[in-house]
């Protein structure tokens, strides 16, 4: 995957255009296949590591949660925990910020192991290749700041529209 | 199908899923192994055909050309070129398979040489959400709601 910074970003910084209302929430989509998968078992991978009784098979369990089955599931269960008259609007934007995730995950290279997108389904590893595995760690950095800058100067905007209104 | 009418039903069924998909995705990697996994089941079966194996971290190195890599607890041996190798580095390594002592005789090797600055920006990445999911999101009314 690309960086957890990385991901947070493609959905940040085009939404400091809008200014939506509903950037948290496509902002948490894009990062909730690793949340969900890479987190915990990663975790459970280092815990084994260090000798911990954990079975070998437990950091299998998370691996369907960065599959686009395993993260639409997860969208519709998050989703239905707000209320009913912002579910809709919750599950579109969760699902538009995994769609970011899987598309900025399937541009790397790992040399022969893909994303299976299409689990149960087809077992068949994809991937574009355009970018390498590691590719965003230089500029995952600078463009934090240009998120940073462009939301900075959203707010900054906004205080002084308010102030030229009072 | 998602009003609160039906909330109960649709998640109870979106969570059985999500259940029977990851149950079914382990008994599998369980069972029925991949690449190196496979041929270390089949050995004369894969003599001689090519493993790839994606960041396994070095874990120890032989003078003699042999190495071990694993991810997890699960562990590779590898033969090939250890001169530039450090233990703790993550590789990708494609390689033929040899039967006769179940390891991988290096064809091809990357070292994922950011691989330590990616875990420094999830940590990164981890700690802003820390700070602010709360500030995004609240409890209302015994439901997940936006912040204004």
């Amino acid at each position: 995957v690309p960086d957890p910074v990385t991901h947070l970003c493609t959905a940040l910084l085009p939404m400091s255009l809008t200014g939506s209302r509903f950037t948290p929430v496509l902002a948490l989509g894009a990062v909730l296949p690793d949340l969900c998968s890479r987190l915990p078992s990663t975790s459970l991978d280092i815990l084994i590591r260090a000798g911990a009784p954990v079975p070998r098979w437990a950091p299998h369990l998370f691996t369907p949660m960065h599959m686009p089955y395993g993260a639409l599931l997860g969208c519709l269960i998050l989703a239905l925990l707000f209320h009913e008259r912002e579910r809709a609007a919750i599950l579109g934007w969760l699902v538009a910020g995994v769609a970011l995730h899987f598309g900025a995950d399937v541009l790397q290279d790992h040399h022969g192991e893909g994303y299976r997108l299409l689990f149960p389904f087809d077992l068949g590893k994809y991937e574009l290749g355009w970018i390498g595995s590691e590719a965003t760690v230089a500029w995952a950095p600078w463009l934090a700041l240009v998120t940073a800058v462009a939301w900075g100067l959203r707010y900054f905007a906004l205080q002084k529209a308010k102030s030229a209104t009072n | 199908v998602i009003s609160d009418r039906y909330r109960s039903a649709v998640g109870a069924v979106a969570l059985f899923l999500l259940i029977a998909g990851s149950a079914y995705w382990t008994w599998r990697m369980e069972n029925r192994p991949e690449g190196y996994w496979a041929a270390l089941e089949a050995p004369a079966a894969w003599d001689g055909r090519e493993v790839t194996l994606s960041l396994f971290a070095v874990e120890s190195i032989d003078d003699d050309g042999h190495y071990v890599l694993r991810k997890s607890d699960r562990r590779a041996l590898v033969e090939g070129q250890t001169a530039d190798l450090r233990v703790g580095d993550e590789l990708y390594v494609k390689g033929a398979f040899r039967a006769s002592d179940g390891r991988i005789v290096e064809t091809w090797r990357v070292v994922a040489e950011d691989r330590p600055g990616k875990w420094k920006l999830a940590a990164a990445a981890l700690l802003f959400l820390a700070a602010a999911l709360p500030w995004w999101f609240t409890v209302r009314e015994g439901r997940l709601a936006l912040r204004a």
